[in-house]
C-alpha cells in the first residue's frame, strides 16, 4: 500500500503545510523524501525571509535552506529578537555568531541575489558586530532594485548608520517607500550630518516616507523632501517619548512642503507615550496641515501613567479641524471620559471621515445621536464621506452606524457585532393642532423581533433628535444575546436518622404552601425513605431503592445506601432531566440519614456542587434530635457532628435542634438554659462538667482538645424547631432563606430595608407582623 | 407608505432580506448523495463560487454541481465547516513578515480537526480542490503542528513515508549539515 503522504499527495498540498513551519522545521521536512524536498521549491515559501540574529542563526537551518532557494527571495529583514544583548544570554560566542551571519551574508553576495525590500529592525549595536553591518552594507551595495528600505528602531552609531544608508544609493531611482522611525535620538546624531542630507537628496521617486519627527525636525531634511517630492503621497511622523530635543519646524516649511506636493497626505502616529505635556509644545502647533492622527497607548503599556488624552484631544481639533480626516484612538482611557471629546471631533471636523475609536464610552444614546447627526449633514452638503460606514467602539464594542438617505425614506442601521436587534418602522404623522406648526408625530412600530419598549423609545428619540421628514427604517442590534439565567431555590434536609428530617419537609411543605404562598416541591433522595407523609415530586425510589441494592449486591443496609448515593451521582443527568421540568419553585431535598454521607463521603457533597454550578441556591439544614443537649458527651458529639458536616458539604449552613417541643417542657432538667446550647456559649463549663463525670472524668485531656477544636471554627449556632408550631417554622424559614440568598434572589417583593436589616441580624418588620401574625 | 413592502430602496432589500431571497444550491458528492446548501455558504468555495460566476446561475432552476473529487462523508464535513465559518470575516492576506503560527487554531477548529489521518488527508485534499483558504490553513497548520519538532526519521514513521533518497543523496545532505557545525 502506497502512503498517502507520499504516492497520493500532491505537491503543492505539502507545500501548503511546509507554509505554516519555521525554517528548522522545513530542514527536516527537506530530508524526509524525494517529494516532500521537491515541495519546498515554491516562491512563496522563500519570497519573505526574517532573521533574527540571536536566534536563527544558533542552528544551520536557515543558512543551509537559503543556500538551496536564495533565487526566490525578494524581501529580507534582519534584526534582534532580544535587542539589548548581552553576551551572556546567547549560548554561543559572539565571534561564533558573527562568523556564521557573514557566512550568511556570502552566500546572498555570492548569488548575487536582488531583493525589492530590505528591513532592518531592533538594531543596538555594542560594537561587538561591527563586521556584520560591513557585510551588510556589502551586500546592499549590489542592490539595485530596492523598493522599500525600512530601518525601524535601528540605533546604530553615527558612521556605521550613514555606511548602511550609503550603501543603499545603488537603488536610489526605485525606493519609493523609506521608513526611518522609532530610533533612539542618542543614536540620531547621523541625521545631523551633511552626509544625510545628501543622502536624502538622491532618492527623487519617494511616494511613501515614514519618519521620526525628530528626524523631520533636523536642519534641512524636510527642505530636501519638498524639493524631492513630486511623487511623494504619504507622510507618516512618529512621535516618540524622546523627541524633546526636536525643534519645532515653521510654518513656511510646512506650507512650502504641501505647495511642492500638493496630493501629499500627512498623518501623525503617537504611540504609547505618558507625558502628553512634554512633546504638546512640538506635535501640537497649529501649522502642519494634518490629514490623519493615530494615537495608541497599547495593554502592555503602564496605563496609570497615560494620562491627559482629553488635553491633547482638545488641542488637535482646535489645530487641525479644518484639515482632518482619520481620527484612529485605541487609548485606554479609564479615568477620563472623553465624550464630551470625540462629540466634538465629530461636529467640527468637517472632512472627517472616519473616526475610530477604541476606549471607553459613558453614554452611549448621545453619541448615537450625534453620528447620526453628522451623518445627515454629510449628506446634506453631499460630501462624499456619507457613503461611508461609520464605525465606534463604545465600551470596548465594535459598533457600526450607517444612516441612507434615500429619496423616499430614511434607512438607520446600528449594528454592534455579536448582537441580536430588532427592525422598526417610524411613520410621522403631521396632526394639525390648529396651530401655525404642525405637530410632528413619530409613530415607531417594531416590524421584526420581539418588542422592546426600550428600544422602541431609542427610535423615537433618534428620529425626533434627527427631525426627519421621511419615514424611517431603523435596525438596531444591540442585545446581548444571552439566555436568561434562571436561579432556582431550596433547601436541603439532613442530620441522622430519627431527627425528624421527613416530619419537617412534610411539615414544611405545608407550612409554605399554605401559609407563605410559595410553590414549592420536596425532592426525596433517601432511597430507604419508607413512611414519606408527603408526595415528592422526584423521587430517588424510581432510580434505585436500597432493598433492591442490597439483594442484587448482597451489601448492608449502609453499604447499599452509599452505593445508591454514588449510583446517583453517577445518573445525575436522571435527576437534572427531572429537576430541569420544575419551574420557579422552591425545593426541598429529603436526604438519607446516615451520618457517613455528611461526614467524610464525597457523593452528596459533588452531587450538591454540581446542583450549584447550575445556578441552584441551596442551603442545607441540619437537623439534630435536641435530646442530646441532655447528655453533655451526646451534645460534644453532636457539635462534632454538626461541625465536620458542614465543612464537608460546604453548602450555606443552618443547624438546628428539633423536637424542641420535648426539650422545652423538660428545660428545668437540663444543665445549662437553652441559650446555652442554641448559641453554643462557653464550652468551658460543659468541660467541667465532663470532668465530673464517672466516665468522661478519664479522658480530661481529650475532651479539652475537642472543646477547643469546636471553639476554635466558632462556626456552630442552633436554631430551635418545634415542627407543630407555625411560629418555629417561620424562624427557620427566615435562617435559612437568609442562608441561600432567598431575600435576595427571590421574586418576593422586598424593600432595600429588609435587606439591610438581614444584613445587620435585625428583624424586619415584616417578620415581625409575620410572627404576630402567627 | 404603511407597510415595509412599499419601501423601494435597494439597500434595504440587501440588508434585511438577504435570508429571504437567498437560493440553496445542490452539491453532488462522488458518490452521488446530493447536499442542499445555503449559496452563501458554499460560495466560501472559491472553486464553486467561480464555477457559479462563469456559468450565471439562474436562481429558478434547481442546477446541481457535481463534485467528482469528493465523497460524501468529506464532504459533509466540510459543509460542517463552512456553515460555522459562515460569518467569518474573510481571512487576512498572507503577511510573510509576520512570524508563523500555528497555535491559533479555535477550539472548535481543534475538535472538528479531531479525526484520523486518511479523514484529515481528505480533508486538505477537499480544500485544496475546492479552494477553502480558511479549512486549508487550519488542516495545514494541524499537520504541521505533528510535524514540528521532529526528526525526518520521526516525519516519515508518523506519515508512513519511505526514504527514497540515494544513498549519495543522503551523504551530501549529512555532509552539508556537519560542514555547518564544524564553522
Amino acid at each position: 500500500m502506497g502512503s498517502l503522504w507520499q504516492d497520493y499527495v500532491p505537491t503543492e498540498v505539502v507545500s501548503e503545510v511546509l507554509k505554516h513551519l519555521p525554517r528548522q522545521d522545513r530542514l527536516a521536512c527537506a530530508m524526509v523524501c524525494q517529494k516532500w524536498k521537491e515541495a519546498l521549491n515554491r516562491r512563496y515559501l522563500w519570497t519573505h525571509i526574517v532573521l533574527c540574529v540571536d536566534k536563527d542563526f544558533l542552528e544551520p537551518s536557515s543558512t543551509l535552506l537559503v543556500g538551496e532557494y536564495h533565487r526566490h527571495i525578494k524581501s529580507f529583514a534582519i534584526g534582534w529578537d532580544r535587542p539589548l544583548v548581552q553576551n551572556r544570554w546567547l549560548p554561543l560566542k559572539v565571534h561564533d555568531l558573527t562568523k556564521r551571519v557573514v557566512h550568511f551574508l556570502f552566500i546572498l553576495c555570492d548569488n548575487c541575489v536582488q531583493l525589492t525590500h530590505f528591513k532592518i529592525f531592533e538594531w543596538y549595536d555594542i560594537y561587538a558586530f561591527k563586521k556584520i553591518i560591513y557585510h551588510l552594507s556589502r551586500f546592499l551595495k549590489m542592490q539595485s532594485k530596492l523598493e522599500s528600505l525600512v530601518l525601524r528602531n535601528v540605533n546604530l552609531p553615527k558612521k556605521e548608520c550613514l555606511k548602511i544608508l550609503n550603501a543603499c544609493l545603488g537603488s536610489k531611482n526605485s525606493v519609493t517607500n523609506l521608513e526611518i522611525h522609532n530610533n533612539y535620538y542618542n543614536f540620531n546624531t547621523a541625521f545631523d550630518t551633511v552626509d544625510f542630507v545628501n543622502f536624502l537628496k538622491e532618492f527623487i521617486v519617494l511616494n511613501d516616507i515614514k519618519i521620526d519627527y525628530f528626524i523631520l525636525s533636523r536642519p534641512r531634511v524636510i527642505d530636501v523632501i519638498s524639493e524631492n517630492g513630486n511623487h511623494l503621497k504619504a507622510l507618516e511622523i512618529f512621535f516618540n517619548e524622546t523627541d524633546l530635543h526636536s525643534v519645532v519646524i515653521p510654518a513656511r516649511k510646512w506650507n512650502k512642503l504641501k505647495k511642492c506636493c500638493p496630493d501629499i497626505n500627512i498623518s501623525i502616529k503617537i504611540r504609547n507615550i505618558c507625558h502628553h505635556e512634554q512633546i504638546e509644545f512640538i506635535f501640537l502647533m497649529d501649522n502642519i496641515p494634518l490629514n490623519s492622527f493615530t494615537m495608541i497607548s497599547s495593554n502592555k503599556y503602564n496605563q496609570r501613567i497615560s494620562r491627559n488624552f482629553e488635553s491633547t484631544l482638545r488641542r488637535l481639533i482646535n489645530n487641525y479641524h479644518k484639515t482632518l480626516e482619520t481620527v484612529k484612538l485605541d487609548i485606554r482611557n479609564n479615568q477620563e471620559n472623553l465624550d464630551e471629546v470625540l462629540l466634538a471631533i465629530i461636529l467640527q471636523c468637517p472632512k472627517l471621515k472616519s473616526l475610530f475609536f477604541d476606549g471607553m464610552i459613558k453614554d452611549n444614546m448621545n453619541l448615537f445621536y450625534a453620528i447620526t447627526q453628522y451623518k445627515k449633514s454629510a449628506k446634506a452638503t453631499n460630501s462624499p464621506s456619507a457613503i461611508n460606514n461609520f464605525a465606534v467602539s463604545i465600551n470596548n464594542q465594535h459598533t457600526e452606524i450607517v444612516l441612507v438617505n434615500f429619496p423616499n425614506c430614511v434607512n438607520l442601521i446600528i449594528t454592534q457585532f455579536g448582537k441580536i436587534g430588532n427592525l422598526y418602522q417610524v411613520k410621522i404623522d403631521q396632526t394639525e393642532n390648529g396651530l401655525a406648526v404642525p405637530e410632528t408625530v413619530y409613530d415607531v412600530s417594531t416590524v421584526l423581533g420581539a418588542e422592546n419598549i426600550q428600544a422602541e423609545v431609542a427610535v423615537r428619540y433618534l428620529s425626533e433628535k434627527l427631525d426627519i421628514k421621511k419615514p424611517l427604517a431603523s435596525s438596531m442590534a444591540l442585545q446581548k444575546v444571552v439566555r436568561k439565567s434562571e436561579s432556582y431555590f431550596g433547601q436541603v434536609v439532613i442530620g441522622p436518622p430519627g431527627s425528624g428530617k421527613t416530619t419537617y419537609c412534610a411539615k414544611l411543605y405545608e407550612f409554605y404552601k399554605e401559609k407563605l404562598n410559595r410553590t414549592v416541591e420536596i425532592i426525596n433522595l433517601d432511597p430507604a425513605n419508607d413512611n414519606m407523609r408527603y408526595k415528592p415530586k422526584i423521587d430517588v425510589m424510581e432510580l434505585v431503592t436500597v432493598e433492591d441494592v442490597m439483594k442484587e449486591l448482597n451489601l448492608g443496609p449502609n453499604g447499599a445506601l452509599m452505593y445508591c448515593m454514588e449510583y446517583l451521582l453517577e445518573n445525575f443527568d436522571w435527576l437534572l432531566d427531572r429537576l430541569a421540568k420544575i419551574k420557579d419553585c422552591y425545593l426541598i431535598f429529603d436526604m438519607p440519614g446516615q451520618v457517613e454521607l455528611y461526614t467524610h463521603h464525597t457523593s452528596i457533597r459533588n452531587l450538591f456542587g454540581k446542583l450549584e454550578k447550575l445556578n441552584y441556591h441551596l442551603c442545607a439544614v441540619h437537623l439534630v434530635d435536641s435530646h442530646y443537649c441532655s447528655d453533655p458527651p451526646k451534645f460534644i458529639s453532636t457539635l462534632l457532628l454538626s461541625l465536620s458536616t458542614m465543612l464537608q458539604i460546604g453548602l450555606p449552613h443552618v443547624n438546628v435542634l428539633s423536637k424542641a417541643d420535648l426539650l422545652k417542657k423538660n428545660e428545668v432538667k437540663l444543665d445549662f438554659g437553652l441559650d446555652f446550647y442554641t448559641d453554643v456559649l462557653d464550652l468551658d463549663y460543659l468541660l467541667e462538667l465532663l470532668d465530673d463525670g464517672p466516665f468522661t472524668k478519664k479522658f480530661r485531656k481529650l475532651n479539652a482538645a475537642l472543646v477547643g477544636l469546636i471553639q476554635g471554627y466558632s462556626l456552630l449556632g442552633f436554631v430551635l424547631l418545634d415542627s407543630s408550631s407555625d411560629k418555629s417554622l417561620l424562624e427557620v424559614k427566615n435562617a435559612v432563606d437568609k442562608a441561600n440568598g432567598y431575600i435576595y434572589g427571590s421574586g418576593e417583593e422586598r424593600s432595600i430595608q429588609t435587606l439591610l436589616s438581614c444584613a445587620v441580624g435585625a428583624r424586619t418588620e415584616s417578620e415581625r407582623f409575620d410572627s404576630d401574625y402567627m | 407608505m404603511s407597510t415595509l413592502n412599499t419601501v423601494k430602496s435597494p439597500a434595504m432589500n440587501v440588508n434585511f432580506f438577504a435570508f429571504a431571497i437567498m437560493p440553496n444550491i445542490k452539491l453532488q458528492s462522488s458518490d452521488g448523495e446530493t447536499f442542499e446548501i445555503d449559496v452563501e455558504i458554499a460560495k466560501c468555495s472559491v472553486t464553486i463560487k467561480t464555477m457559479l460566476e462563469d456559468l450565471g446561475m439562474d436562481e429558478e432552476e434547481e442546477e446541481v454541481v457535481p463534485l467528482p473529487n469528493v465523497n460524501s462523508a468529506i464532504l459533509r464535513k466540510v459543509i460542517q465547516w463552512a456553515t460555522y465559518h459562515k460569518d467569518d470575516p474573510p481571512p487576512p492576506e498572507d503577511d510573510d513578515n509576520k512570524e508563523k503560527r500555528t497555535d491559533d487554531i479555535s477550539s472548535w477548529d481543534a475538535d472538528f480537526l479531531k479525526v484520523d489521518q486518511g479523514t484529515l488527508f481528505e480533508l486538505i485534499l477537499a480544500a485544496n480542490y475546492l479552494d477553502i483558504k480558511g479549512l486549508l490553513d487550519v488542516t495545514c497548520k494541524t499537520v504541521a503542528n505533528m510535524i514540528k519538532g521532529k526528526a525526518p526519521e520521526e516525519i516519515r514513521k508518523t506519515f508512513n513515508i519511505k526514504n527514497d533518497f540515494t544513498p549519495s543523496e543522503e551523504e551530501q545532505v549529512r555532509k552539508e549539515n556537519e560542514w555547518c557545525e564544524e564553522k
